[in-house]
């Protein structure tokens, strides 16, 4: 199955992730309330950042009343690494030549056999030398 | 509608130039593979950049003197220069002599098509640079005078980075997995690209493969790597002292990538540098010479050195252009 990739967060979004990830599960008016100087922003606001982080799948939530309670569907930690997988696929398989060098481009047409006879051929030679 | 003959004019000359200095030069990579040069691919990887960015240099350097003699009389630096010819075709902002249908169509597809890929290109270095922000964003950078950042993420990057702010950006979990000896020569050859400036190098290549047709961009930009690559992994072999260290890193980041590939369902690469030819040679043992890279400034200086003879030469090369033209079309 394909894994699924992520964007990078905007601003605010990453914001209010920030909060959910250290106090999860809150409602969109205790992140409100969290969200201090720089980061403040109205009620409305959050809530609509956090409807849509849920429609992107970065939340999940839960009925309370009248309010939604969110928590994370991923840990930051797991979050980060997925979309760091997602951003290096992208950069490796769209726009290399333009900005990159790299120490092995051969990858995607090597095959098992042959990496191991150059790990056996290495060996070879270390042996031979010493 | 002299303005847009003008530019039409110079659009199909650049073209037709740069078309043709393509063709001088490709036969000319087939020299890269004279055994005198094999051991040296630094100089290798020097003269490919060269020949690669000779279409467009010279189409720059001729269409800017063909078109002086016209602007700088347009501007009132020089007289005006048509009273001294009207027997043929005219290159003039001033004074078109009418719009050539074949030469309008050939100059305005010519340019269509060359803004089309500058477009693409631009585009893409743009997405390059906001998808490389958003990726080391997340990681942890180590400073030094080529800062390395740490990304999280399956093992797939080992990549120098940086037409400018030069670093490298390696995967956590890659330089984990190798040996400190063998991260040791994995980071020495990334060094020796961003010493070489050669980020910068590939950027200028796909700009002025925007002046030939893709095909002989490739093959420029394609010798141009794998010279690259060679000269990288003997600078690599030189400073960590054992060629054998440089093929056991290049093996053991193919297999990690390999692995990565396969689980996120991408191609975790975007050449075909043949991995087993740089073994081999990391391991033959014989003396490679590993030097530093002239190529940005050998071609700077041939394109100033082009420009101002074509400047020189502007009557000349304005009324050679002209009467190419006029035979042409």
């Amino acid at each position: 199955m394909k894994k699924r990739t992520w964007e990078p967060l905007g601003k605010l979004e990453a914001a209010v992730m920030n909060v959910v990830w250290t106090h999860s599960p809150v409602t969109a008016r205790e992140v409100c309330a969290r969200m201090t100087g720089s980061e403040e922003r109205a009620y409305t606001t959050i809530m609509t950042t956090m409807d849509r982080l849920h429609r992107k799948g970065l939340l999940l939530r839960e009925k309370e009343g009248l309010a939604w309670r969110y928590s994370p569907a991923l840990g930051r930690a797991e979050f980060e690494k997925a979309l760091a997988d997602g951003l290096a696929t992208e950069i490796l398989n769209a726009h290399g030549e333009v900005a990159l060098s790299a120490f092995v481009d051969a990858a995607a047409e090597v095959d098992e056999s042959l990496l191991d006879r150059l790990t056996q051929l290495i060996a070879q030679r270390r042996k031979g030398h010493k | 509608m002299a303005v847009l003959a003008f530019f039409l004019e110079c659009a199909a000359t650049a073209a037709f130039i740069g078309m043709a200095l393509s063709l001088l030069t490709w036969p000319l990579l087939a020299a890269l593979r004279w055994s005198a040069l094999r051991s040296i691919p630094a100089v290798r990887a020097d003269l490919a950049f060269v020949l690669g960015t000779l279409p467009a240099v010279g189409a720059l350097a001729v269409v800017s003197a063909a078109a002086a003699p016209s602007l700088g009389a347009a501007l009132g630096l020089w007289n005006d220069h048509c009273s001294s010819h009207g027997h043929h075709f005219h290159l003039c902002i001033l004074h078109s002599a009418g719009l050539r249908p074949v030469l309008a169509a050939v100059g305005a597809s010519s340019l269509a098509v060359f803004l089309f890929r500058a477009g693409w290109l631009a585009r893409r270095v743009a997405e390059m640079r906001e998808r490389l922000a958003a990726l080391e964003e997340l990681g942890t950078r180590r400073p030094g005078a080529f800062p390395v950042i740490a990304v999280p993420g399956a093992p797939q990057l080992c990549h120098a980075v940086g037409h400018v702010h030069r670093r490298i950006l390696v995967s956590e979990s890659l330089a984990a997995a190798l040996s400190a000896p063998e991260l040791r020569g994995a980071l020495a050859h990334e060094e020796a690209h961003l010493r070489r400036r050669d980020p910068l190098a590939g950027l200028l290549l796909a700009v002025a493969g925007l002046f030939t047709l893709p095909f002989f961009s490739r093959a420029f930009l394609s010798a141009w790597q794998m010279a690259a690559e060679e000269a990288c992994d003997t600078d690599a072999a030189c400073t960590v002292g054992d060629g054998s260290l440089v093929a056991s890193a290049l093996v053991r980041v193919a297999t990690l990538q390999r692995q990565a590939a396969h689980a996120l369902e991408a191609a975790p690469a975007f050449g075909a540098i043949a991995l087993e030819h740089r073994v081999r040679l990391l391991l033959e043992g014989e003396a490679r010479v590993a030097i530093a890279a002239r190529a940005l400034l050998a071609v700077g200086s041939v394109g100033a050195v082009a420009l101002l003879l074509a400047l020189q030469h502007a009557p000349f090369l304005h009324h050679a252009v002209e009467t190419l033209l006029h035979h042409f079309f």
